[in-house]
This record gives structure tokens, sequence and C-alpha cells, in this order.
């Protein structure tokens, strides 16, 4: 195609693009080359320069589908004619010849007229300079005629569109939507057959989830029937949990669970289907998420209930009994009781089949909850042990006697003794490198494992840290001081201290990291969300009638549920 | 050494003297080049997938960005921004569709890594903030889903809208 070309095709704004016809110098793409094309004389324009005269039947029925157009491979394509079709030709027979001179792309067209077709037998009749010219005629004539020039300028512009993501390589049609955010990919996926197919590649919806770090969800969610591509559905997941979270749509009324009256929830385990609650009642219950109802009452401990882990098939207490209790999450039926510990079973922190329990007694003590049998006992801390985390590798307490030690169990042998707190420990996190401990003396420390340094001491707490997470470098602590503050635990700095008229009233007692947010949990009965990123408060999820007795509150998340005790 | 130049012969004959500078943002050049051995004056390469009037377009892009320093790593755990397009990019790309189809393919074939991302980009935000019936205008596509598979897409997609 020449320069010509596209001024005489197009619009004003489209002869003004320095577009590669402007530029192109190759003499034996002229304009009459187009109107071959767009009459059907292209296809054998490679192959032969002698051109055959076609019918104005044939020449009309060949091609005036863009859509085939684009089925061409252009890596191909011998000429640099962007319309060209390689498509081949087989000569209609004259049987199907005036019904089908109907234009394709437009079945409701009614049958060319003598005239026109008279008309068209002379215009391709002309010269290709005459054609040309000609066309140029045509469209100056229907220039004053606002209607025509657009249906002119309609009827041509399907011819320099293309289908990229149909027609590139399937690598460079993902290429393109690799730029795509999430809901573009989404939407565009509702164009065609052949967009929604590549629109839904894995990879692509895997990648999108990776950039706003959203885990596979392998648990069941409302969009299971939905949306096939695993991936996908994890982000739609992601999406819509912020929606509803960020609206101020009030929130489904809470599904109260009733049991353990008058006596204090020590703890909570929950795995998407079921709760388990421990309480100071000397029982665990196990509820139902989808229906309220308490399944089971596991019943046996001769003290209260204080801690708890669970997996898949098995629930592992700790009481002031001095015992450890594994039961079967099935049947309700205790498989064995631990016995060892001196004084209550405070912590617990499960790896595998192995559990790790700290005590009053100020041992450590490691077991196997398959087979029930005692594996390790850790000694040297000087009072209770308060927390306790297992990695598979390393054991880490924080006790009463205001130190952290870190143990290999397997050898029995304490490595390190981490010193610096004035006061007792009362939470840890571990997360392989880094172990962050809260204290009654109001500093939350970071420490290096392999070294048995204190790399930071993060100060601005006011009391004691009771709740904390790590994710990445950055820290949640939830304060016995009303607030929630964000670290970064590799600069040591406070990043966001979650305050202001918003909030709890009183001592924060959980804190857990969701998505980009952080829910905290209040002496208050309040559950309330913040932004992990600014630190802005965004809204209440829970509010109940405060209990005011200091009782442990915890909660979880995972998904759409959430759960918070009272104690 | 600079200064030196190559022929590129695209598929239609055409041939076009280059600085191998210039010619070597092609990947798939460079590599050629190395296999070769440095190649004397008159030396052709031939690019028999590229037509002359692409390649004219594919060899001003490279010359204007000589100097660029190299591409970086793609960040796969990045979200891509789409606004970065430099302005003289812009104007180069303002060509037809049909054109901006052939630049991909070309510089996917001679691997040039700016080129191809900044024409990806091009059509990405031919497609960004469109409805599904916008983009069939904007490419001509026909709808080709039953009324049954339109709704369920339609459900499987709703949540994106939410705002």
């Amino acid at each position: 195609m020449s320069s010509d070309s596209v001024g005489l095709l197009s619009s004003p704004e489209q002869s003004s693009s320095p577009s590669l016809l402007d530029q192109n110098i190759d003499d034996y793409a002229t304009t009459t080359q187009i109107f071959d094309d767009y009459t059907g004389l292209n296809f054998q324009q490679p192959r032969s320069p002698s051109k055959r005269q076609l019918t104005i039947e044939e020449s009309l029925i060949t091609t005036n589908d863009p859509k085939r157009l684009c089925n061409s491979n252009l890596r191909e394509q011998t000429d640099l004619n962007l319309i060209s079709s390689t498509s081949l030709h087989t000569p209609l027979s004259s049987a199907n010849s005036i019904d089908s001179l109907s234009i394709p792309s437009s079945p409701t067209t009614p049958p060319l007229s003598t005239d026109v077709l008279n008309w068209l037998a002379t215009f391709l009749g002309m010269s290709n300079e005459d054609r040309s010219r000609a066309t140029e005629a045509l469209i100056r004539t229907c220039s004053t005629n606002t209607l025509q020039l657009n249906h002119i300028k309609n009827q041509i512009e399907p011819y320099f569109q293309r289908d990229f993501v149909r027609d590139l390589p399937r690598e460079l049609a993902l290429h393109v939507l690799k730029y795509l955010p999430a809901s573009d990919v989404a939407r565009a996926s509702r164009t065609c057959r052949a967009w929604y197919e590549t629109c839904n590649d894995i990879l692509l919806w895997k990648r999108l989830c990776q950039t706003k770090i959203i885990p596979l969800k392998q648990s069941p969610t409302i969009f299971d029937d939905i949306i096939e591509n695993s991936w996908k559905r994890s982000y739609a997941c992601h999406k819509h949990l912020e929606y509803t979270w960020q609206h101020e749509k009030p929130l489904p009324a809470p599904l109260i669970f009733r049991g353990h009256e008058d006596f204090v929830i020590t703890c909570l385990q929950f795995d998407g289907k079921r709760i388990v609650s421990g309480s100071d009642d000397n029982s665990l219950k196990i509820w139902s998420v989808a229906t309220g109802q308490c399944e089971q009452t596991l019943v046996g401990h001769n003290g209260g209930v204080w801690c708890s882990e669970m997996t898949d098939d098995l629930i592992v207490s700790g009481s002031t009994d001095r015992t450890i209790r594994v039961w079967n999450i099935e049947t309700g039926t205790c498989q064995h009781v631990l016995y060892g510990h001196t004084s209550t079973v405070r912590c617990l922190a499960l790896h595998g089949d192995i559990v790790v329990s700290g005590s009053r007694d100020a041992t450590v003590r490691v077991w196997n909850i398959r087979t029930g049998e005692r594996l390790h006992m850790l000694s040297g801390h000087t009072a209770a042990v308060r927390c306790v985390c297992y990695n598979g590798k390393y054991v880490v307490s924080g006790a009463y006697d205001h130190t952290i030690r870190v143990w290999l169990p397997d050898e029995e042998r304490c490595v390190h003794t981490l010193e610096g707190h004035t006061n007792r420990v009362y939470s840890l996190v571990f997360d392989g490198r880094h172990i962050v401990s809260g204290s009654l003396d109001c500093m939350i420390r970071v420490w290096d494992v392999e070294q048995g340094t204190c790399i930071h001491q993060l100060t601005g707490h006011l009391s004691l840290t009771s709740g904390m997470q790590l994710r990445g470098n950055i820290l949640v602590s939830g304060n016995a001081d009303s607030t929630v503050k964000i670290w970064n635990i590799d600069s040591g700095k406070c990043l966001h201290t979650l305050a202001g008229r918003n909030k709890h009233a009183s001592a924060v007692t959980w804190v857990q990291v969701v998505l980009n947010y952080v829910v905290s949990s209040g002496d208050d009965g309040m559950v309330k969300l913040w932004d992990l990123e600014t630190g802005d408060f965004i809204r209440n999820l829970v509010k109940l009638e405060s209990t005011g007795n200091g009782g442990e509150n915890c909660f979880y998340f995972k998904g759409k549920e959430r759960f918070t005790s009272i104690g | 050494m600079a200064g030196n130049k190559i022929k590129l012969q695209s598929n239609d004959g055409d041939t076009f003297d280059v600085d191998v500078e210039i010619a070597k943002q092609s990947a798939t050049i460079k590599t050629m080049l190395e296999d070769l051995g440095m190649s004397e004056e008159d030396d052709v390469i031939p690019l028999p997938n590229v037509n002359s009037a692409i390649l004219k377009k594919v060899i001003q892009w490279a010359t204007h960005h000589k100097d660029d320093p190299p591409p970086p790593e793609d960040d796969e755990n990045r979200e891509k921004n789409l606004s970065d397009i430099s302005s003289w990019d812009q104007d180069f790309l303002k060509v037809d569709q049909g054109t901006l189809f052939e630049l991909i393919l070309a510089a996917n074939y001679l691997d040039i890594k700016g080129l191809l991302d900044v024409t990806c980009k091009t059509v990405a935000n031919m497609i960004k903030g469109r409805t599904p019936e916008e983009i069939r205008r904007q490419f001509n596509i026909k709808n080709d889903f039953t009324p049954q598979e339109e709704e369920q897409i339609k459900k499987e997609n709703e949540w994106c809208e939410e705002k």
C-alpha cells in the first residue's frame, strides 16, 4: 500500500499518523492492490504477476469478510500488503453466483442491482491508476454527505483491524495480556471464545496472584462451581473478600456458638470447616462452621485447658492437669495421654507429627502425637515457659525467667540463651531466621537465631505485647496499651501505629495479617480492620458487649469466615 | 568497531545498510554475527521473516534507541506499568493494527526485547478499561458465544466489576 491509498481511505487524523504506509517506498504495492484485495484479486498476486481477469462475481465473493484476512500468517507473507489474504480461492461455479454476491459479513444485504454490477465491471476494467482516481473521485463526491462518508469509513476500517489475541502466537498474546491488571484480563475473557481461552491461561493468573501475594486457595470457595481456573478463582475470592470488607455493607450477623457457659474460652483453632475451643471448664468443643452446632465435646482433662493445636485429623490439648491429650477429630475419642510435665502445660507448638510443649515446670518437652512417645526433654529455664515455637529444626521457648532459649531438640541441647528482656517473655514469633519476642518489659526484640544476637529492640509500646505476626520483614504487634504497631524488622523502625480515634478502647488481645489487612481484636469486644500498607483504619468487623474481665480473646480468619471468642 | 555496517535483507529483497551496533539490538542478528564471526562489508544477513516496510520501521526504532541501557530483566512478580511509553515511541507506534501486528512478530523474531515490550504494551493499552463490546469493536471481533455461554462467562467474571 502506498501513502496515497491511506490518505484516500482514512479520516484526516489517520492519514497524519506516521504509519509505515507513509514511508513505504516499495513501488509494487500501489493503490491498485488495495482494490484488488477488496475485490478479491489479491489471492493470486504473489504467485502470478500477470493477472487473470476475474469475473465480477468471483471478485466480489472471494473476500469481503475482514475475518478471513486475519487468518493469514504474516510471517509468511511475501509482500507488505497489510490486508492480503493467503487463503486459497476456489473459483465459484455459476450456480451460486448471484445469491452469493451478498457480502458475507452482512448477510441481510440484498443482491447487487444490475446498475451496480455494470458500474463495478467498468471499474474493474480500468487501469490501476484510473481505479485510484475513480475511487478518489467517488469519495470526494460523497464527502458532502456525512452518512455516506461514514459508511465508507465503516466498510474500510475492519480491514485495518487485527485480532491480536487470537492471531498472534499464544506466547505473544500472553505477553500482551501480561501487561493488563486482573480486572481487564477478566473482562477481556468475555470478548469471544478465542479470547476466553487465552485470557484464562493458568500461568497468567498465577502471575497475577503472585503480584498481589495471593496464595492458591485449596479450601472450598463460593466460586467453585463458577470458575474453573484455580488461580483465577483464588484471585476472585481475594477481590470479593476485599470488596466485602471495604464496603460499609452490613456484615452478615455473627453466628453465635453457645457453650462453655460461665467459663473462659482460653484457646481457639480453626481449619475452615471446624472450630475447636478450649476452656477452663476442663473440656474442648468442636463446632461445625456451617451449622454452628457443637459436634463433639472432648472430656477427659482434670483441669482447665489452656492451649490447643490441630491437624487434619487430630487435636492436641494442654491442661493445668499437667497432661497433654491427643484426640481424634472425627470420633472425639482420646487417643493418647502424654504424661511427664510436673505443672500446667501452658503452650504447644506443632510441626508435622511432633508437638513441643512448654510448662510452668520450666521445661520444654517434645512428643510424637501419632505414637504418644516422649521424645525429648529440654531443661534450662528457671521459671515457667510461656510460649514456644518449633520449625522442625529449632525449638524456641520464651519464659518467665526473662530469657528466650534456642534448642536443638534432637540433641537436647540449648544452643543460645537470649538475654536482654527485663521482664517475663509472653509472646514469640519465629520464621526460621528471626525470632521476635514480646515481653512484659514493654519491649519487642528481634534476634538472629543462628548468631543468638539481638538485632533490634523495637520500642514504643507502653505495655505487654500479647500477639504478633510476621510477614516477610513486616511485623504486626498487638499490645495491652490498646494500640497495634507495624514494624520493619530489618530496619527496626515502626512504620505505623494503629491508633487514633478509632483505636481499641482497651487492651489489644490478638492480631492477624490477612491479605493486605491487619485484623485486631480487643478486650473491648471489637474486631477492627486496618490497612497494612497505610496503617489506616477501615472499619469495625465485630462489635460485642465488652466483657471487661481481662479474659483472653483470640480469633482466626480464614477466607470469608472469622471467629472471635470472648472469654 | 564503531561505524561498521552490515547489510540486512528483507524477505522481499530490499537490503538496508545498518550500523552493527544498532543491528545488534536484535539478539537474533547478534547471535548470527557472532556465530558467523564478524562479517565482511558485503556480507548480507537475510531476514526471511521480515518484509521491507516492517524492517524499515524496526531499523528506525533501533536507531532511535541505540544508546538505551539494556532493558531490565522482567520481574514476574511485579505489576506491569502500562503508562511508561516514551512519547517518541507513542508517536512511532501510531500505526494501523496490521502494522503493529507485524511489528510484534518482527520484534519477536529478531528478539528485540524493548520493541517487543513496547508494542505489546501498546496493544494492552488498546484493551485496558474497555468493555467486551468495546474490545470487539476495537479489533473487529465477532461475539461467538451462545447466549447460555455468555451468561455463564459473565457470572464467572462479575467479581472484577466490584469496585
